[in-house]
């Protein structure tokens, strides 16, 4: 969370819970202001936002029905980012719980970072008459994606975003991954599938999730805790007070690791609220089997699978301290995830191959790979490396960063000799045994500059290829190097 | 909810693009003094609606803290027109669309083709190339005006069709080559053209956005 951040709770005077949380801040850089009517009269945003020169602000609302694209336009005129504002409904809600809420919010709007101009996709009204086009409504604007082009690894052949994106807005073409607003409905799968984490959500970021799930674990409340995860379609459930809501553009971009992650934060249980039928990216099923994963997993330590939970009914459990230090819900914290969840939950090793699996473990079959190095040219996260040394190369494999994306897979180009294949699993000795050396292949040098020609195994399956053809080719290739020799008519001499 | 009236919409776009337009022209004095004026005459609640109202905020906010028109006309010459090896950020399309084979002058020549389709041709009288940073905004405030006077004859016909012209020409060149001109622009440090740059960037972004989402709507309804 960042610190030092002035922050203003502006709160519907409607509210029940209003007079009591008038005295109450969650610190001294976050101040309470009671409005009369907030709900009706957003045009009271401004002043008071500016009175209180603050940079960030959290609204309470008794009414759900409240124009966004009126609150934004307010929030604009107070100088302030408006996707960076949250915006709560807290009818009904007690003041003890709605101090959490808040104080959740705070947090989560002091880790938002700013938006760009190509992170605000807008949407206007579709009612359907030719007079209502004439005076079209802006319903509001939503927290749209952008690419890091510069973590993206699309230039290595990386389309996770793509292959998983429910809209087909992410188009991967000569190395580049083109993004189309138009047709992206922000869902956030594309931000949480993302290898490297360059897909961004302003509005959804792994800090926003860290720094708001700590602080509704954090504040004071008597009983258990559950995390929920909500979709913002859904309206607040009537459920057990213990659950503590985190809402989502969609909880399609949840992922086993954060279903798990708030486990290892101080929550009893973990649960996931889905819109049911009428989620636009059609992920009600998808999320049932990322739970039913968890619940696996959670089995195969010894633990209750009800500690994850698909639209839970009941309280949720008691938790216990939080023990994990690095923020879990960023892209490369999966194994950390695991690792800390096994010691903490089961103590000992496990292993558990699924389709739904965070984590991958790369095997090759070492008469067959070559040792190109085309698996590792294409690893978006350095799980597989190729490293060249004088004697040759080395291929090696780290299970703690495979994120079973398989984009090694249909680069090998002995793939249909199965040369390479991923298990799905999560094995805890292979996480935690560091990086494994799975093939060494000695190098052919050039007989006339001294470089390097290409791995020995590569050359003799080149062979295998020309076969008797080329019978005589063969020693010359083997012996210089492509700057070395001229090809010439199917014959090959030095230069 | 927030009412749009596509019409005065329409109106509103095209000022600003003329607007932007302007900036990226030489300051002399009387072009500086009118877009103060504009500057002013803009009232908070026609923008604050829109996304961009922060950028436009920002600008006005660095204008408001006083040009000094020797300055200006010192870094505009730096900027766009003479520097060392070239200017810093030429404002021409052709310098930013590089494409392999292709002649720099083939933008031109495509762009003429495409003001003549929309009923406009270079002036005679002008130096300025067809592919210059203002003679663009300008043709998009020229469509934003046929596009107004297509709601004000309540013409569905006529409106999408030149909602297709203005995003098709968003599309093919405005809308492909400004954000990186303008980041070029903003990297040379702060300033009333940085300023420039980072308002008209987020204009241009939410317009390719609206201008999406009322052909939609106008297929909708067609």
């Amino acid at each position: 969370m960042r610190e030092g951040i002035r922050t203003a709770i502006l709160l519907c005077g409607d509210l029940e819970s209003a007079s009591a949380l008038r005295e109450w801040s969650p610190d001294d850089l976050a101040a309470v202001h009671v409005v009369p009517g907030l709900c009706r009269r957003m045009d009271a945003i401004p002043a008071i936002a500016q009175d209180a020169s603050c940079e960030r602000l959290v609204i309470g609302l008794c009414r759900e029905d409240h124009s966004p694209a009126e609150l934004q336009s307010q929030v604009r005129k107070a100088g302030l980012d408006a996707l960076g504002v949250e915006v709560l409904s807290l009818r009904g809600c007690r003041p003890k719980r709605a101090r959490i809420l808040l104080a959740a919010a705070v947090a989560r709007a002091r880790a938002f970072t700013g938006s760009r101009p190509e992170n605000v996709k807008l949407y206007l009204s579709s009612k359907i008459s030719r007079r209502a086009l004439f005076k079209l409504s802006l319903t509001e604007y939503r927290a749209a994606p952008s690419i890091d082009h510069g973590k993206c690894a699309s230039d290595i052949g990386c389309r996770v975003c793509a292959e998983l994106c429910p809209q087909g807005a992410l188009k991967w073409s000569d190395g580049v991954m083109d993004y189309n607003k138009d047709i992206c409905e922000p869902c956030g799968i594309c931000v949480t599938a993302c290898p490297r984490g360059a897909v961004i959500n302003p509005a959804c970021t792994p800090a926003q999730m860290e720094a708001q799930t700590q602080a509704l674990l954090s504040e004071p409340y008597e009983g258990p805790r559950g995390i929920l995860f909500i979709c913002q379609r859904t309206q607040a459930p009537d459920i057990d007070e213990g659950w503590m809501p985190v809402k989502l553009p969609c909880v399609g971009m949840v992922t086993p690791i954060w279903l798990l992650a708030p486990l290892l934060m101080g929550a009893g249980s973990v649960g996931v609220l889905t819109c049911g039928e009428m989620c636009p990216a059609r992920q009600g099923q998808v999320v049932r089997e990322k739970v039913e994963y968890c619940r696996e997993l959670l089995r195969s330590l010894g633990a209750p699978d009800d500690l994850v939970v698909l639209d839970p009914e009941g309280a949720p459990r008691h938790g216990r301290p939080a023990i994990i230090r690095r923020n879990p819900f960023t892209h490369d914290a999966r194994a950390d995830v695991i690792l800390t969840l096994a010691e903490s939950l089961g103590g000992g090793s496990f292993a558990l191959e699924h389709p739904l699996s965070p984590l991958g473990l790369v095997e090759i079959q070492q008469d067959v790979c070559t040792a190109c190095g085309m698996c590792a040219r294409s690893c978006p996260t350095g799980a597989l490396a190729l490293e060249e040394d004088d004697d040759g190369v080395s291929l090696s494999f780290e299970a703690a960063s495979c994120v079973a994306c398989a984009q090694c897979l249909p680069r090998c180009p002995e793939g249909e000799r199965n040369a390479i294949s991923l298990r799905r699993a999560v094995d805890t000795r292979a996480v935690a045994g560091g990086r494994l050396l799975l093939r060494q292949e000695k190098t052919l040098r050039c007989a006339s500059c001294g470089s390097q020609i290409a791995p020995v195994g590569m050359m003799r399956r080149l062979e295998e290829i020309l076969g008797d053809e080329y019978a005589q080719v063969m020693p010359l290739l083997r012996r210089y190097c492509v700057d070395c020799r001229v090809m010439v008519g199917g014959t090959v001499s030095p230069r | 909810m927030v009412k749009l009236e596509v019409e005065g919409l329409a109106r509103l776009r095209r000022s600003l693009y003329r607007f932007f337009a302007a900036c990226f022209l030489y300051p002399e004095e009387a072009r500086l003094k009118a877009l103060r004026e504009v500057l002013e005459a803009v009232r908070e609640d026609e923008l604050s609606p829109f996304a961009f109202h922060s950028a436009w905020a920002q600008l006005r906010k660095v204008v408001g803290e006083g040009l000094s028109q020797a300055e200006l006309e010192k870094r505009y010459v730096r900027l766009f027109s003479v520097a060392h090896g070239g200017p810093m950020c030429p404002p021409h399309e052709s310098y930013y669309v590089v494409q392999p084979g292709r002649a720099a002058a083939t933008t031109s020549v495509e762009l003429e083709r495409e003001y003549r389709r929309m009923g406009l041709a270079m002036s005679l009288e002008t130096r300025t190339l067809p592919d210059h940073v203002s003679v663009e905004l300008e043709a998009m405030a020229f469509l934003c005006g046929k596009e107004a006077e297509a709601w004000a004859s309540r013409s569905l016909a006529r409106a999408s069709e030149v909602l297709e012209t203005e995003h098709s020409f968003m599309r093919t060149h405005l809308g492909t080559w400004f954000p990186t001109f303008s980041r070029v622009l903003m990297r040379r440090g702060p300033g009333f053209y940085a300023a420039v740059a980072a308002a008209a960037d987020a204009f241009i972004k939410h317009d390719l956005d609206l201008l999406g989402a009322l052909r939609k709507e106008v297929a909708t309804h067609a």
